[in-house]
């Protein structure tokens, strides 16, 4: 009988007391949660993104990004209403993840290179003021990772006067612009203008034998750092893949927006990405138009999962897509200049769903470690960034089919120093839980290197 | 399908060595025609909200099985990526052996291992007004309706029910990702008269810990039911500390249902839900009323149409400032069976 009062006791003050390390313990389960799928196929793979996400807290955020939809609705703990909240802006377009390293380098059927978003992965539908405020941390902790923490407030007082002016223009009838100016992203665009034009991803990742066909190289691009995480690294599609390979790229030619020749080869890359990196991703070489060499094409296959942490929709205005049909819907209905990619398609086989898209050397991403101690470079980011999520949300279709421009202007017109003021707020606040959660993975990381998810 | 032959075959088994062998099979299903307006749109849609089959076996002395499968759609809520896309699959939701031993005339004590029901949601199943959709602490994630695990029954007639449950607090989706057990606990004392027909009342407690993060998931819970011929009626309120893999999440969820036949065959079912989280920093919290005119096919088996409300509180709403987002109102024609049977 004494046990069990003792036991009823215990239970009792379980029930009534705060566990001491709440926080860490909610950060585990998510990134477990989140991260799942991989960690019953390749603990490896997240045992070194894991390892990624440690070193730098940029690349914490970028591993992430369950953990802030989690936490900015429900009763998560960043959860607050913004004065931007409205019913009829819940659910449109939104890009799921707009940070500085979500830019990148995109080129028109004109020839023209531009920079708008480049990684639609966590694009779905949700309330768009949560997506300004997820930039607006990215923002801040750019800043503080440059070595500029003081710069953090004019960062995101730039990104939302130009999201909020860039809003206004296009619901008043602006055209979509496409960002070429400014020294950091003119010398973007050069880069990969001529990274492109010397077809810089064929020769990356493919060669040509003695007898000249171009075949697929297995190989390091770029070696792996010295603790075994793999960066740019090549290997043979294995017999177990390649069934499903070859169908998933089946399968994506009826959705491509052109036909595509035979499939010449293929491989698998190793270390892309930061959330993605245990992802399955392929590359696949494509028979040109012609007999030359130089015509080949080089498309990628990344596994597409659902955006973790974001908020229910009802099931009327649920997508109901496969996600890598979700991403590609998304990239057209985000994107600046939506049929750039006309090889952009997805495929689904099985249980697993693929994006897939061209790799030309065209495409480059913003590398945050180019800007270190560059104030000027990441201003001008950062009005980069206000003005393309700004198109992004402007321009994608409410779910009753009108530009959703019409649905936020109005709550903008004359509101950009409340905007800013709101992000501000937020970031500061965001910034510092993600610090701290950030500083909680690295303590839990080093007792185990997988979180106590292992299989 | 393996697991329910390997239940046959112990149970024959055992009806060897006791020429006697019992078997009551069930089976519900739950499908509606649903017009939803939600996020500014109207939509239809067809759904099969509940399928389930199963049966329990009584073998020999004191041999006991149980095994119910379910169908679930593979795809999560916003996608159509699942098993074979977002397609229904049928699952195991319990499947339990175990033995049953009388002490006396009315005393029983059943001991049983596998994944086992959770003794809260399995205690409230039988309800009538369940037929207007899954309990709230199942919908809510509050409790999941299965455990891996070891489930101790002592049974005192019809009026003394108690049941302990020890298992890996994971569900069904998961094995044990922690170093903790959870022990769930539930206590049905019920009164019948032929006047007033069955009063019951419940007591329901859980201490566990759930994922790699051990995040704690404790339950209180009680609930008071009445039964009769001229309806039915229950409340049930469920405290939860830790919900959702969130340590410092505590969950209210509160139900209260009504059930009458106004004639033989026909009649009017009501439930209201109240779901509150609190965060600590912030709230979520939320009302979902359901009403009903049934007309009754068979026993067990009804026709539904029925109206439902689903509401979050302007100042706790899922996306914070919001709260008309994620409201809907549904208008349901739906058909619902329970069917049991002994061969």
């Amino acid at each position: 009988m004494r046990t069990r009062h003792a036991l009823v006791l215990g239970f009792v003050g379980a029930c009534s007391a705060a566990a001491v390390d709440d926080r860490p313990a909610f950060v585990i389960d998510a990134l477990t949660r989140d991260n799942q799928r991989w960690l019953d196929r390749d603990p490896a793979a997240v045992a070194a993104k894991y390892r990624v996400m440690a070193a730098r807290r940029f690349d914490f955020l970028r591993g992430s990004a369950g953990l802030y939809w989690r936490d900015v609705t429900a009763a998560g703990a960043g959860a607050r209403p913004s004065p931007f909240a409205a019913a009829d802006g819940a659910w449109l377009w939104i890009v799921g993840d707009p940070h500085l390293e979500n830019l990148g380098t995109r080129r028109r059927a004109d020839g023209a290179v531009y920079v708008d978003w480049n990684d639609y992965d966590a694009a779905t539908r949700g309330p768009w003021w949560l997506d300004g405020r997820r930039l607006a941390l990215g923002l801040a902790l750019a800043a503080d990772d440059a070595g500029l923490p003081a710069l953090a407030s004019r960062l995101i007082d730039v990104a939302a006067h130009a999201y909020a002016g860039e809003l206004v223009r296009l619901a008043d009838g602006g055209p979509i612009a496409l960002e070429r100016g400014g020294a950091v992203i003119a010398d973007l665009c050069a880069r990969a203008a001529t990274a492109g034009d010397a077809g810089a991803r064929l020769a990356d990742y493919t060669r040509l034998d003695a007898a000249g066909r171009r075949g697929m190289y297995y190989g390091d691009v770029v070696p792996p750092a010295a603790d075994g995480t793999w960066i740019d690294t090549t290997v043979a599609v294995t017999a177990a893949e390649r069934p499903d390979v070859d169908t998933a790229i089946a399968t994506w030619r009826r959705t491509a927006l052109v036909p595509a020749g035979a499939l010449l080869g293929a491989s698998r890359r190793l270390g892309a990405g930061v959330a993605s990196y245990p992802a399955p991703r392929y590359y696949a070489l494509l028979a040109g138009a012609s007999d030359r060499l130089d015509d080949d094409l080089l498309i990628e296959l990344k596994e597409a999962v659902a955006p973790a942490g974001m908020p229910s929709a009802p099931a009327a205005v649920a997508l109901g897509l496969a996600e890598g049909d979700r991403t590609v819907v998304a990239e057209r209905a985000l994107a600046a200049s939506p049929d750039d990619d006309v090889l952009l398609g997805g495929a689904t086989v099985g249980p697993r769903s693929y994006r897939v898209r061209s790799r030309s050397g065209y495409e480059r991403g913003v590398d945050l470690d180019d800007l270190a101690g560059d104030a000027a470079g990441l201003e001008e980011l950062a009005a980069v960034a206000g003005r393309a999520l700004a198109r992004a949300h402007g321009r994608a279709p409410t779910v009753d089919g009108t530009p959703a421009a019409a649905v936020i202007a109005p709550r903008l017109r004359g509101q950009a120093d409340a905007l800013t003021a709101t992000w501000q707020r937020d970031a500061t606040d965001d910034a510092a839980r993600v610090s701290a959660d950030h500083a909680a993975f690295v303590d839990a990381l080093a007792r185990d290197p997988l979180l106590g998810g292992a299989p | 399908m393996r697991a329910a032959l390997a239940l046959v075959a112990i149970a024959g088994g055992a009806a060897h060595a006791e020429p006697t062998l019992t078997a009551r099979g069930r089976a519900t299903v739950s499908a509606a025609a649903i017009a939803e307006a939600a996020g500014g749109v109207t939509a239809t849609r067809f759904e099969l909200e509940r399928a389930e089959v199963g049966g329990d076996v009584t073998a020999g002395a004191h041999g006991v099985g149980a095994l119910t499968l379910e169908a679930i759609r593979s795809a999560g809520p916003a996608s159509a990526m699942g098993i074979d896309g977002d397609s229904l699959v049928v699952r195991l939701r319990h499947a339990a052996l175990g033995g049953r031993w009388a002490a006396g005339a009315t005393l029983t004590v059943t001991g049983r291992l596998g994944l086992v029901p959770d003794p809260w949601t399995a205690a409230l199943v039988d309800h009538p007004a369940r037929a207007l959709g899954r309990a709230l602490t199942e919908e809510a994630a509050l409790i999941a309706p299965s455990d891996l695990g070891a489930e101790l029954t002592l049974a005192a007639g019809a009026w003394l029910r108690v049941v302990i449950v020890v298992g890996n607090g994971e569900g069904a989706r998961d094995v044990e990702r922690n170093r903790g057990k959870t022990t769930s606990a539930v206590t049905r004392v019920a009164w019948r008269a032929p006047a007033v027909g069955e009063l019951a009342l419940l007591g329901y407690g859980r201490d566990g810990s759930v994922g790699p993060g051990a995040v704690r998931s404790h339950r209180l819970g009680a609930a008071l039911t009445w039964r009769h011929a001229r309806g039915a009626a229950g409340v049930e309120v469920v405290r939860g500390w830790g919900v959702d893999a969130q340590p410092d999440a505590r969950a209210l969820a509160a139900t209260a249902w009504l059930d009458v036949p106004i004639v033989a065959a026909a009649g009017v079912t009501a439930r209201a839900d109240r779901l509150s989280l609190d965060g600590g920093d912030a709230a979520v919290a939320r009302w979902i009323g359901r009403g009903a005119a049934w007309w009754a096919l068979a026993p067990g088996a009804r026709v539904e149409l029925a109206v439902e409300r689903d509401q979050a509180d302007a100042a706790a709403a899922p996306i914070p400032g919001a709260a008309a987002a994620t409201d809907a109102t549904r208008v349901l024609l739906r058909v619902h069976g329970s069917f049991e049977d002994t061969p």
